[in-house]
């Protein structure tokens, strides 16, 4: 096909095409990527939030590109952002109490469960 | 009211001044419904979230009895039919019925693929009593915990010493080989604990009598049948989509400026890989 046959609008989808087809091996390597970055054992907190940026990069990649966010409308990112924005609030209120429990020391059986199941030799 | 109704497109509605407005007006109550989805789905996820920091041992347990072969080709089936889908929106901007109807079903015949894929696991984990429920049976978590003790180090003090005390002595004997552990001896031992031998796949110790899976273990998977069953009902309503949208694009629905539904359907199928893309590493890989 030479370039003088192609009009605007073909010139447009090649160019959408080129970016699809990056964003199609990016999610593929990012999902070897996370594979392997879940046989390395960081400890702790480290490997769930490490899997999770992966995994943010992933969905961002296909909202971005996939779901055509880049090229909407004003209000289709407006309601998009509102989501996200109720989405976090709806995650980090729950983190900020479940994670901060452990954080005190508490009397066996009051709010650990774990507590009671290790005996009270360990707790003493 | 004033406008001319044959100064427009047939497939613009009146009460719309042009295509824009009527695209973006669309546009954005499928994006409203979608996040309806991302709020629903994020309730079952913040679940998740409040019994993992609860009972972390459950969690690496519960996931050791998935197979990660599975998810990782799942999570590319779905990544490449979510491709299939790009390229059934790119085919109907440009007016090709042919290219919709056939990238449809690439992507419809991808989606049946994850869901066998799914109903081979779901098969196992029947096979295995891991449905919360009358038939739950933590047996075969139990074997997995003990194949692999060493991965329960950082939980102590939450009532499964036995593991720990297996991680010690596998430190001890490691050297003898771990084929030599799945002798006859041990089969004898563990048939006291009733019919293990149907569980197959032998971590390759005997249970300890005192032995116990993780508090928790049933949320575990309550939660990967809740999560993982509304996202695959998720993809069997996805394909009946299909089926109407396949009926109607054979009837020549759509034309390159007119094609909502197909756009619509794109969006629905992208997200429903979002959901699993954060599943795949949240239930399959800790």
């Amino acid at each position: 096909m030479s370039e003088a046959k192609k009009d605007h609008h073909d010139d447009h989808h090649d160019d959408h095409m080129k970016v699809y087809w990056l964003v199609f091996v990016g999610l593929l390597i990012g999902t070897v990527i996370t594979v392997l970055a879940s046989k390395i054992k960081l400890g702790g907190y480290m490997d769930v939030t490490l899997a999770l940026a992966i995994a943010i990069c992933k969905a961002s990649l296909v909202l971005i590109f996939f779901m055509h966010l880049r090229e909407a409308a004003r209000i289709v990112k407006l309601v998009a952002a509102g989501t996200f924005l109720w989405l976090i609030i709806l995650l980090a209120y729950p983190v900020v109490d479940i994670a901060s429990r452990y954080w005190v020391a508490v009397e066996p059986g009051w709010l650990n469960p774990h507590a009671e199941l290790s005996g009270p030799a360990d707790t003493e | 009211m004033s406008a001319d109704h044959h100064d427009h497109p047939p497939y613009q509605a009146h009460h719309f001044d042009s295509m824009e407005q009527q695209n973006q007006s669309s546009m954005m109550g499928m994006w409203l419904f979608m996040a309806q989805e991302i709020m629903f789905f994020g309730g079952l996820f913040a679940a998740y979230m409040a019994y993992r920091f609860s009972y972390p041992a459950a969690w690496v347990a519960g996931a050791s009895t998935l197979d990660v072969n599975w998810g990782f080709i799942n999570t590319l089936v779905l990544i490449c039919s979510s491709f299939t889908v790009i390229l059934m929106v790119m085919a109907a901007r440009k007016g090709s019925d042919k290219g919709i109807m056939g990238w449809l079903v690439a992507t419809m015949v991808l989606g049946a693929a994850f869901l066998g894929i799914k109903y081979v696991e779901y098969t196992g984990k029947f096979d295995h009593h891991l449905f919360p429920g009358k038939n739950f049976d933590t047996h075969y978590v139990m074997e997995k915990m003990a194949a692999h003790p060493e991965k329960y180090a950082e939980f102590k003090g939450m009532g499964i010493d036995w593991v720990h005390e297996l991680a010690g002595h596998e430190s001890h004997d490691h050297e003898s080989g771990d084929k030599h552990h799945e002798s006859k001896d041990d089969h004898a031992k563990e048939g006291a604990h009733g019919d293990s031998g149907d569980y197959g796949d032998h971590g390759g110790h005997a249970l300890p009598a005192d032995a116990t899976a993780p508090l928790g273990i049933a949320l575990y998977f309550g939660l990967y049948f809740a999560m993982t069953g509304t996202h695959a009902l998720h993809m069997v309503i996805g394909i009946g989509i299909g089926i109407w949208l396949l009926v109607k694009t054979k009837r020549g629905a759509w034309c390159s400026e007119y094609h909502p539904y197909i756009e619509y359907f794109g969006l629905y199928w992208h997200f429903v890989d979002i959901v699993w893309i954060f599943l795949f590493p949240l239930l399959y890989l800790i």
